[in-house]
């Protein structure tokens, strides 16, 4: 207990209060998800993988002794970065009739959704992906993705979205959702998937 | 043959620019406040909500001033005053699988929560500071360097 506190408080110690002036520290994002970082300096390298997990970059030997940043401290510190954080993208996936352009019933409400928040969002830029399934050639699955995208695109712009805010890609039956092997239909393949940003 | 030569590299560097100068936005400027400056090239203008920055393009706050980003792989940054970031390089291209994320921290605070780019190319994001590199792997993390 006594070598835990004062293992939390060396880095305080070293840098008189608060946070060493050159950190990083590793957060939960807005899930709860915590990720991995690594820090390189020089020949030294530390691991952050826990939440709160954070090492002084002062110097390479300062780099070993990774530590927990007491929230308040994060909070305090990094205020200013932290209230600037843009919201996270909102991604709306529809889906369609087997060779066809044409949303699914029940894509037509996700597509509601969708457009509705693209038209609310202020200063949103917007991404358009078309894909398709592993049935038909790679030819014909490129530009039935694309012909998806475009239906997408052309829907927003005719419910009032700025044509100029959306970037349509397209990517045939390669980066699938359920990966198939050829000539597999997969309906969770046939989508599009609108991103606002 | 030496003039052919340096003919050949000054046509080069034009070709190179102009590339550039045609490349599309990598993200938008969605959150501001305070004194917040943008530098395409040599050019340094203030930042406005909705403003486009590209490869290379520096971001820089005030004292009072802070601004986050979204990028087209929806990696997401913030920084926090007396900041100041290039966003070095970028590549996100998933259907030819090509990944790349550089920014340099020059100094100051970032918030940084990656996209896609460290989903799909766990290598591919690094953050270099006067000092330290850090590697990410995802997702969310702060960023000091003075």
């Amino acid at each position: 207990m006594i070598a835990r506190v004062i293992a939390a408080a060396l880095p305080l110690a070293m840098s008189g209060c608060g946070l060493p002036a050159d950190v990083v520290v590793l957060i939960p994002d807005e899930s709860g998800t915590v990720g991995e970082v690594i820090v390189h300096e020089g020949t030294s390298t530390a691991d952050l993988h826990r939440p709160l997990a954070a090492v002084n970059t002062g110097s390479e030997a300062s780099l070993r002794n990774v530590f927990t940043a007491p929230q308040s401290d994060v909070s305090s510190e990094f205020a200013g970065a932290l209230a600037a954080t843009p919201r996270a993208p909102l991604i709306y996936t529809l889906y369609f009739e087997t060779g066809s352009a044409e949303l699914d019933a029940r894509s037509r409400r996700d597509f509601e959704t969708a457009s509705a928040t693209a038209k609310g969002t202020k200063y949103a830029d917007i991404s358009v992906v078309g894909h398709a399934d592993a049935t038909g050639s790679d030819a014909y699955n490129l530009a039935l993705s694309l012909r998806r995208a475009e239906a997408v695109r052309g829907a927003l712009v005719a419910a009032g979205v700025p044509s100029e805010i959306i970037e349509i890609t397209y990517h045939g039956s390669g980066n699938p959702l359920v990966p198939t092997p050829h000539g597999v239909a997969e309906p969770r393949n046939r989508r599009v998937e609108v991103t606002v940003r | 043959m030496r003039t052919f030569w340096l003919v050949s590299v000054a046509f080069a560097c034009v070709a190179a620019v102009s590339a550039r100068a045609e490349d599309a936005p990598i993200g938008f400027v969605k959150t501001l406040s305070g004194t917040v400056t943008l530098t395409h090239g040599d050019t340094s203008t203030p930042a406005g909500l909705g403003s486009a920055v590209y490869e290379s393009d520096w971001l820089q706050t005030g004292t009072d001033g802070q601004v986050g980003v979204t990028f087209r792989d929806n990696t997401r940054i913030a920084l926090g005053p007396e900041s100041r970031i290039q966003l070095a390089h970028f590549v996100f291209k998933p259907a030819t699988e090509q990944y790349g994320f550089l920014m340099r921290l020059a100094h100051g605070t970032l918030e940084c929560i990656s996209g896609l780019t460290t989903k799909l190319a766990p290598d591919a994001m690094s953050i270099e500071t006067p000092g330290f590199t850090v590697g990410a792997r995802g997702t969310r993390f702060l960023v000091r360097s003075e």
